[in-house]
């Protein structure tokens, strides 16, 4: 390597062209790549997306292991279903929508087992739990750290007492910034229905959240 | 009123004349503060790891889809048809046509298990078998990425044959070519975490899981696990397991 020794070694010309960096592969070439077994795409494909997964469940359901158990489940689909995937519409909307329908009908047969508790529905929050919105003591608190805490909880928990057909269009909207097309094609439902719904929700929520505000 | 909470020049300019309007608004922007608020909650550490073995199990249908794709009913019942009468008339031709060294020794018959016998065995092909992993509860701790020794008996009858692992005797298994080296890895955590009691240790096995048992030592004791298989589907020859990287906490694929 030789040593820059004064300026005049300095070219100030165009410069040199930027070796071509590698494009991550899209979710498409690598569902591709896992329809003819390629194991580390699909690898590559829960990298990318198991976080937002098991958040958005979360979410919707509010019982983390149960969220755990089916944001693996909707990979399993989506490995499962490689070789029928359509490429006609984004994979984050399609895997969104797995994600949707599993977490609807998990929330759908804890109706009908009636295993709607509190105490099953907010496990990390309150093992004691009530299901009921519980508005937190609005006592001054000493701690900042504790009162976000708490604020956070109870933003949560509001989430969560929201309808089911209004919870998951304000989940994708406001928790996970997902445009209204998107969403109305993950809910398979028109745009003006997913407006319509997540206003309702925010209404729902201000009127619970209305002493944080 | 936007995702990130904005809303347009118009809804703002209205906003600051209408009383009502800016209460909305304001409401509004404040409930997009809160949810904002939350914490994007992460997939545990081994959600990769216990994918894996879930996709594991369904790996063989899989195969079969892909291997076989569509074959009608009809096709495969002829095929079987097909196969079955080849087997019967290849099973009834070596019992009435004499080999070679018969028609040299009229009167000897020789089966076809003692021919099979007189094959050289150094030719022989590995024998195949599954591979199957168990995932087993560690009673103890370790640190970072050393490794728990992990026996496994294999259950032959009322005796226990064959003990493998580092701390183990190392007596091959009958029918297998060579002895098991086995040792527990951390696969559950990252290795660079200390592994907590109760981690998941996944202990690769060849052969039959329900006749395996398996023991972690715990000091100067030997705890039974309760043995879980989890298949992962993979063939490989007995004998020769793949060999695991020790750092991974990615598992076993």
């Amino acid at each position: 390597m030789s040593i820059l020794t004064s300026i005049d070694g300095i070219s100030f010309a165009s410069p040199a062209p930027q070796r071509a960096v590698a494009e991550a592969p899209t979710d498409h070439a690598l569902l591709e790549a896992t329809r003819t077994g390629d194991e580390s795409a699909f690898a590559e494909l829960v990298g990318r997306y198991r976080n937002q997964i098991t958040n958005y469940i979360y979410r919707l359901t509010g019982d983390y292991d149960g969220a755990v158990d089916l944001a693996q489940e909707t990979f399993v689909r989506v490995y499962r279903a490689a070789d029928r995937y359509q490429t006609s519409y984004a994979f984050s909307t399609y895997i969104y929508r797995i994600a949707t329908n599993l977490a609807i009908s998990e929330l759908r047969q804890r109706k009908r087992r009636r295993l709607i508790s509190l105490a099953a529905f907010f496990p990390p929050y309150d093992a004691a739990g009530e299901c009921d919105f519980d508005p937190a003591d609005m006592r001054p608190l000493q701690d900042v750290a504790l009162v976000e805490e708490e604020r956070r909880q109870a933003v949560a928990r509001a989430i969560c007492t929201l309808p089911d057909k209004y919870r998951a269009p304000l989940v994708l909207r406001d928790v996970e910034g997902k445009s209204y097309e998107e969403i109305a094609s993950i809910l398979q439902m028109s745009e003006g229905t997913v407006k319509s719904r997540i206003s309702r929700a925010r209404d729902f929520l201000r009127d619970k959240l209305r002493n944080y505000f | 009123m936007g995702a990130d909470g904005a809303i347009s020049v118009r809804a703002r300019e209205h906003a600051e004349t209408c009383a009502s309007c800016r209460v909305f608004f304001n409401e509004r922007l404040a409930l997009r503060r809160l949810i904002n608020g939350l914490d994007a909650v992460p997939a545990p550490p081994d959600f990769e790891f216990r994918l894996r073995a879930r996709l594991a199990a369904e790996r063989p249908g899989r195969a079969r889809r892909r291997g076989e794709r569509f074959i009608p009913g009809f096709v495969s019942v002829g095929l079987a048809a097909l196969f079955l009468l080849m087997a019967i008339a290849a099973i009834s031709l070596k019992r009435t046509a004499p080999t070679e060294p018969a028609l040299a020794h009229r009167g000897e018959d020789r089966t076809g298990e003692q021919a099979a016998e007189a094959l050289p065995r150094s030719g022989a092909a590995p024998e195949l078998g599954p591979t199957v992993a168990t995932t087993v509860k560690s009673p103890v701790a370790a640190e970072g990425d050393s490794t728990v020794d992990v026996q496994v008996r294999r259950l032959t009858g009322a005796r226990e044959r064959a003990s493998v692992g580092p701390g183990g005797r190392k007596e091959p298994w009958p029918g297998s070519a060579a002895p098991q080296r086995l040792a527990g890895r951390e696969l559950a955590r990252p290795a660079r975490d200390a592994m907590q009691t109760d981690s998941l240790i996944a202990v690769p096995v060849l052969g039959d899981a329900a006749a395996l048992r398996v023991l972690v030592p715990n000091g100067a004791e030997a705890a039974q696990m309760k043995i879980e298989p989890v298949s992962f589907g993979a063939q490989g020859p007995i004998g020769q397991p793949a060999r695991l990287p020790l750092s991974s906490a990615q598992g076993i694929w």
